[in-house]
C-alpha cells in the first residue's frame, strides 16, 4: 500500500534519528531536527524514539492513505484535518483506508512530525532512511516529497489509543509560542577571542532569525560581533549545534544537515537539550542565549530524558 | 611531533589539538591517533573526525563523561602511532579543461599572467595529497596549489557550481562533489562521480591518498558523461 502526496507542503521530508559514522566523508548525520517531538510522534504509534517520520515545516502537506494506519502528529502545532474534520492533535489516530489527512494553519511552532505505524520501504543508505536533501540521498530518492509522489508502506496498525500527557504538551506549547527561545550554550574553542563589549552583546542580544535559515543552519541577525584580535583559523570539525561567527559578525548555528568542517571561529555549542528547540524557530522569531556549563548541559539532558521516561510510559 | 593537547568542545565531544604544522607527516600521526582511539571501544563513542591539524571525538550525550572521557582519550593519544602510508592509493581523475567546461580558466590565466595552456600545464603536472574531507559530502582537501596558481576567490560567489567541476579558490584547489554555490574559479570539469553513497568510503579518495588530474578533450568528456 502506499501512502499518496496530494500535496507536498514546503519541505516534507522523511527522517529518522539520522546517520552515524560518515563525518569524516563530509556527510553530515541528517536525521529530524526536533528528536524529542519526533520521539513523541512515534510513541502516539507504538514505535521507538528515532524510527522513521515525515518531518513537516511550516506548510504541511495534504495526504491519502491507501490502508488502515495509525498515525500520529506533534511538534509544530497545526490544525490537522481528517477527511475535512478537525482532530485532535498530539493523540493518536486511527485511519480508515481512503482517508484523507490535511495539515491546515500552522498556529505555533515551526516543524511537526508525523509518525505512522507501518514501514516505509524506502532504501536505507549510510545505515539510515533520513534524507540527505544537500547530496541527494536517502529518504524520497534524497528529495523533499512532491505532489503525486508515492510512499510504499507496508501496513501495519496500532492498536492502543494514546495522548501526548498535558503537562508535556503544555510545556511544549507555552516554548513554542513565545516567537521568542532562549537556548542555553557553552563555550566554543574560540569564545574567550570575543571582544569583552562583543561577549556581552552576544549574550543580551535577541537575534532574529534569518529567512536564509535551512535544515543546514539557523542564519542569525543582529548586532554585530567581532573578535578582540584577527584569527587565522584552519578548517575544524563542527557539530550540530555549533555556533560560527563568520566575518560578516553575525552568528549562524549549525544544524544536523550542516556542514561537517567549518573555518569560522566558534564562540559556542548549543546544549543537546536544547538542540530540537532551535528546529521550532521561523523567520522572524528571535532566540538568545544563555551561559551554561558542560555539567549543567548534561544535567539538563538528564532531566529531559527522565521526564520523558516518566510521562512516556506503555 | 610534540605532545597534542585535548579540550572538552561540547556536552558531547572533545577535541584533540595539534600544534604542529600541517604537514603529511601531521595527517598520518591525526589518523594514527583517530585509529587507536576507534580501536578502544570506548563507552559511548559514536565517530572520530579528523581535520588537518585537530581530531574530533564525538561521543552519545548521554553517556558522555568529559572527565573520564577526557581521561581515557589522554592516555590514549600518549602512546599513538602515525600511520604508514601503506594503504595510499593514487587517483587519476580525468579533467577537461575546455572553456566550454571552464569559464574561469581565462581569468585564472589572466592573474596569474600565464597562457590557458600554462595553467592547464602547471594544474595537471602535480601530485595532490587528501588531506582531509568536509565542507561537502565527499569534498576532498587537497595539497596547495603552485603558488603560480594562487588566485583569490570570486568577489560575488556562483548560486550554483555543478558537480565535478574543478576548481581554484585562494592557494587550494578542489573538485565539487555535487552541486553547491560557490565562490571558487572553475578551471575544468572531471566526468566521474565523486560520491558513490551506496559504498562503505562514500567518498572518491580518504587521506593521504594521492590525486592527480589527467587533460582530456571535450570529445572525451562528453563520452564519459554517456
Amino acid at each position: 500500500m502506499s501512502i499518496n502526496v496530494l500535496k507536498a507542503g514546503l519541505q516534507t521530508t522523511i527522517q529518522d534519528s539520522g546517520r552515524e559514522g560518515f563525518r569524516e566523508y563530509g556527510i553530515a548525520s541528517n536525521g529530524a531536527l526536533d528528536e524529542y517531538s519526533q520521539r513523541m510522534a512515534n510513541w502516539l504509534v507504538g514505535k521507538s524514539a528515532g524510527e522513521t517520520t515525515l518531518e513537516i515545516t511550516q506548510i504541511g502537506p495534504t495526504l491519502e492513505f491507501e490502508a488502515d494506519m495509525t498515525i500520529g502528529v506533534t511538534g509544530a502545532n497545526f490544525e490537522i484535518l481528517v477527511n475535512d474534520q478537525p482532530q485532535t492533535t498530539n493523540k493518536t489516530l486511527q485511519l480508515k483506508a481512503g482517508d484523507v489527512v490535511k495539515f491546515g494553519k500552522l498556529y505555533s511552532g515551526a516543524r511537526a512530525y508525523l509518525a505512522f505505524s507501518g514501514q516505509l520501504t524506502t532504501d536505507t543508505i549510510m545505515g539510515s532512511q533520513s534524507t540527505n536533501l544537500l547530496a541527494g540521498f536517502g529518504g524520497n530518492r534524497g528529495l523533499a516529497l512532491k505532489d503525486g509522489d508515492r510512499l510504499n508502506v507496508v501496513s501495519e496498525i496500532f492498536n492502543q489509543t494514546r495522548q501526548i500527557p498535558e503537562a508535556l504538551q503544555q510545556e511544549h506549547h507555552h516554548n513554542l509560542q513565545q516567537h521568542h527561545l532562549i537556548v542555553r550554550f557553552t563555550q566554543g574553542r574560540e569564545f574567550d577571542l570575543l571582544s569583552d563589549e562583543s561577549r556581552n552583546v552576544f549574550l543580551q542580544t535577541n537575534y532574529q532569525v534569518s529567512s536564509s535559515s535551512s535544515r543546514m543552519a539557523v542564519t542569525l541577525e543582529g548586532e554585530n560581533l567581532a573578535l578582540g584580535d584577527d584569527l587565522s583559523m584552519t578548517t575544524v570539525p563542527i557539530v550540530a549545534g555549533t555556533v560560527q561567527l563568520p566575518s560578516h559578525g553575525q552568528p549562524i548555528i549549525t544544524l544536523a544537515d550542516g556542514q561537517t568542517t567549518g573555518g569560522y571561529p566558534r564562540i559556542g555549542q548549543v546544549i543537546s537539550a536544547d538542540l530540537s528547540l532551535l528546529a521550532q524557530l521561523k523567520p522572524n522569531d528571535s532566540v538568545s542565549f544563555y551561559p551554561a556549563t558542560i555539567a549543567q548541559a548534561h544535567k539538563a539532558l538528564m532531566q529531559k530524558e527522565q521526564y520523558l521516561k516518566t510521562l512516556l510510559t506503555e | 611531533m610534540s605532545q597534542p593537547e585535548l579540550f572538552i568542545n561540547s556536552d558531547n565531544s572533545i577535541i584533540i589539538e595539534f600544534d604542529d604544522a600541517i604537514s603529511l607527516k601531521l595527517t598520518r600521526y591525526i589518523l594514527g591517533v583517530k585509529l587507536s582511539i576507534e580501536k578502544a571501544k570506548l563507552e559511548g563513542f559514536v565517530e572520530a573526525v579528523p581535520a588537518y591539524d585537530s581530531l574530533l571525538i564525538l561521543f552519545d550525550a548521554e553517556t558522555f563523561h568529559p572527565e573520564r572521557h577526557w581521561q581515557q582519550l589522554h592516555s590514549i593519544v600518549k602512546t599513538a602511532q602515525p600511520i604508514d602510508n601503506r594503504d595510499s592509493q593514487r587517483y587519476v581523475i580525468p579533467v577537461c579543461y575546455d572553456l566550454e567546461v571552464a569559464p574561469d580558466l581565462p581569468f585564472v590565466a589572466d592573474h596569474a599572467g600565464l597562457t590557458t595552456d600554462d595553467v592547464i600545464q602547471l594544474h595537471s603536472e602535480q601530485d595532490y595529497p587528501v588531506y582531509m574531507l568536509g565542507f561537502l559530502p565527499g569534498f576532498l582537501y587537497l595539497g596547495e596549489l603552485k603558488s603560480q596558481l594562487h588566485c583569490p576567490r570570486r568577489s560575488a560567489p556562483r548560486a550554483k557550481i555543478e558537480a565535478g567541476s574543478v576548481a581554484i579558490g585562494g592557494s587550494q584547489t578542489g573538485i565539487y562533489p555535487i552541486d553547491s554555490p560557490g565562490g571558487w574559479h572553475i578551471i575544468g570539469k572531471t566526468p566521474m562521480k565523486m560520491l558513490d553513497v551506496s559504498a562503505s568510503n562514500p567518498a572518491i579518495a580518504k587521506p593521504l591518498d594521492i590525486i592527480t588530474f589527467k587533460p582530456i578533450g571535450l570529445e572525451e568528456f562528453k563520452q564519459y558523461e554517456h
